[in-house]
């Protein structure tokens, strides 16, 4: 099974790393066992564990929406708003359809130099066989 | 008919199959009068033959000249002996078949006789298994650790099957919006490069202009969403299979309570008693119906032996094109000495007359052989259908057809020739049913009732009667779920009760 980090609410903007598990640590003995071995024994625990619980979340997902539903009912009995049962449905089946989805950049120069340093490998290239060729043919004609 | 209402008493399936033994006695009689009506006209054929021969050689010996005289009416006698020869051997061929036929009956009325007691037999181990599982279903629903289990279980398959339902929906989703993420460039270099995990080593300028294409497609977020679309549905997967075992562990432990009481009541072993009478019987019916089709095989040569498609008379012609051939120089010379004498006008006036009497019979002789060709065919057809019925068991006790079938109509169209055997047979499907066992609940139609004891008989009835009606889709589809594993169950120490419930390899015992 894959340790991969995943979670159900959209995260923070950070980069955290995830944790790998190594060979050296499932080989060593317990008492022998670093610091840094046991930390990382520790992460996959419990990236195991936020598996388990977004398993479990994403099976009983109704569950998730009916109490979100209910908060949300809730809340708008406090500030006041005349929200119905129908409309508060739509907004949360709303908010799962968009949740996940990849958001495009929009359109900007800065944009466009992004591309331009991601391809710039094959940019060098392209320009080197050119160049090459252009020398070439300066050098026969 | 699936899913009919069924109503009155119905007719019973024994019944039908002795009105399909009688439609076939009657083909069987009109074509042995056919075949008697041939056989004489055989008869009077070889005596006009015979004559006709004789006639041929009287002329052949007043016109022929001395000279040929002696080779042509050896050559004359030669086919006449020759065809004789033929015709013995046909005859013989006829006589084979006709001693084969008399013991293909008497094999299949052996067959048939043991048949009839065997399904006899089974008739009894039916009754007796229904009687014992109205037994085992009521201990069943008084077992206290049964009703507990059992309401466990189909808990667990409700959830089972919502999780199955939500498995393919996040499957949906992933696959409409992971696309999006693989094609995007700048998302995919990111990516490629492990970039926010430990194996990214890059450094100083490029480090910094990654963290600015980083936060252009907001990187952090855009990759969770990537690895939770990725990865969930298969670690969901993977924990309902962990659920469906936990359902199985307890389907097995209520299949244990009912193989234990069918154990105590005698059930199973009615059941293993069955299943070896089963056997038997579909034995019987396949060795039925290859006995069936050899006798059609018989009939049939029978049948070309009378007619034209046949070794025999292929032999006949042949030698007589020879003969013909040799004859030609001294039959031109006989054209060539054309006499007035009295004796020859004689002779060709007899043998026109016995012409005419052979051209006759040849008429009758095709008019019968196209009647009993008809008749054969249709005797093959209804060995066919008579065939299906036995193998699909209806002619069971069980077996019933609705009051609207009207058997007498159908087979006298199809020995009328106005409907075919696959139209017969199909009105017969269409209108058999089976007796439902005795504990069959209200409620239940056809088709459910098929499922369920396909499915697992008392086991899964008992489980709607535990649960409630409302259940009942819960339990259909557990008892679905448990089809595969209780067929290949491997056989152990504990009690187990044989699945499927039927003796035969049809649904009607």
């Amino acid at each position: 099974m894959a340790a991969v980090q995943v979670q159900q609410a959209p995260p923070p903007d950070d980069f955290s790393v995830t944790a790998t598990p190594t060979s050296n640590a499932a080989e060593a003995a317990p008492q022998q066992l670093s610091i840094e071995q046991t930390l990382r024994i520790m992460d996959v625990a419990t990236t195991l564990r936020k598996e388990q619980a977004v398993v479990h979340q994403q099976l009983n997902i109704e569950e998730t929406k009916a109490m979100l539903r209910q908060r949300l009912l809730d809340a708008a009995k406090v500030t006041g708003e005349p929200l119905t049962e129908e409309q508060v449905n739509i907004a949360i089946e709303h908010y799962y359809d968009k949740l996940h989805v990849f958001e495009e950049p929009e359109w900007s120069w800065d944009l466009a130099m992004a591309h331009l340093y991601v391809m710039r490998n094959k940019i060098i290239a392209w320009a080197a066989v050119l160049g090459a060729a252009g020398a070439a043919y300066a050098w026969f004609s | 008919m699936m899913g009919r209402t069924r109503s009155g008493r119905g007719l019973a399936g024994r019944s039908v199959a002795q009105a399909l033994n009688q439609a076939a006695e009657q083909l069987r009689r009109h074509q042995s009068e056919c075949q008697t009506g041939l056989r004489r006209l055989d008869e009077s054929t070889n005596e006009w033959v015979d004559r006709r021969g004789k006639t041929l050689l009287e002329l052949a010996e007043h016109y022929l000249p001395d000279v040929s005289r002696d080779s042509v009416l050896a050559t004359f006698r030669g086919i006449r002996h020759d065809l004789l020869e033929v015709l013995k051997q046909k005859q013989q061929r006829e006589r084979q078949l006709h001693d084969a036929l008399v013991e293909d009956e008497a094999e299949a009325n052996r067959l048939k006789s043991s048949l009839e007691e065997v399904t006899q037999q089974l008739n009894e181990k039916v009754a007796e298994r229904e009687q014992l599982e109205t037994v085992v279903a009521d201990r069943l629903k008084e077992h206290e650790q049964f009703q507990q289990i059992s309401k466990q279980a189909l808990a667990a398959e409700q959830e089972l099957q919502r999780n199955e339902e939500r498995i393919a929906e996040i499957k949906q989703e992933a696959s409409d919006k992971l696309p999006a993420y693989e094609n995007n460039r700048l998302f995919r270099y990111l990516y490629d490069r492990g970039f926010g995990t430990s194996e990214y080593k890059k450094k100083g300028l490029t480090r910094r202009l990654d963290r600015w294409v980083a936060k252009m497609v907001k990187y952090g977020r855009s990759k969770r969403s990537y690895d939770f679309l990725r990865v969930t549905p298969e670690l969901m997967a993977a924990e309902v299979t962990r659920r469906r075992e936990q359902f199985n562990v307890l389907m097995e432990q209520l299949e244990g309570i009912e193989a234990e009481i069918a154990l105590e009541v005698g059930l199973t072993a009615v059941i293993q008693a069955g299943k070896q009478l089963g056997n038997r019987r579909d034995e019987l019916v396949g060795e039925l119906g290859q006995l069936e089709e050899r006798f059609d095989g018989h009939h049939h040569e029978l049948l070309a032996l009378e007619g034209k498609q046949n070794d025999f008379y292929d032999q006949g012609v042949q030698r007589m094109k020879k003969f013909l051939a040799d004859m030609q120089h001294s039959w031109l010379e006989h054209q060539s000495r054309s006499t007035p004498e009295r004796q020859d006008d004689e002779l060709v006036a007899e043998i026109g007359w016995l012409n005419a009497k052979l051209d006759e019979a040849r008429r009758d002789s095709g008019e019968l052989t196209k009647e009993l060709r008809n008749l054969d065919d249709r005797m093959s057809g209804l060995h066919e259908v008579m065939q299906r019925f036995r193998r699909a068991d209806f002619d069971s006790r069980r077996s019933v057809f609705d009051d609207d079938f009207d058997v007498e109509r159908q087979l006298s169209g199809y020995l009328r020739g106005e409907i075919g055997r696959e139209e017969l047979w199909s009105a017969m499907r269409r209108y058999q049913y089976f007796h439902q066992p005795r504990y069959q609940q209200r409620g239940w139609d056809i088709d459910d009732s098929w499922e369920m004891d396909d499915l697992g008989g008392v086991l899964g009835r008992v489980l709607i009667e535990v649960a409630g009606e409302a259940m009942k889709h819960a339990v259909r589809r557990g008892m679905q779920r448990r089809g595969p594993y209780r067929l290949n169950q491997q056989p152990s120490s504990r009690p187990q009760l044989p699945t499927p419930r039927w003796f035969t390899k049809g649904r009607g015992f």
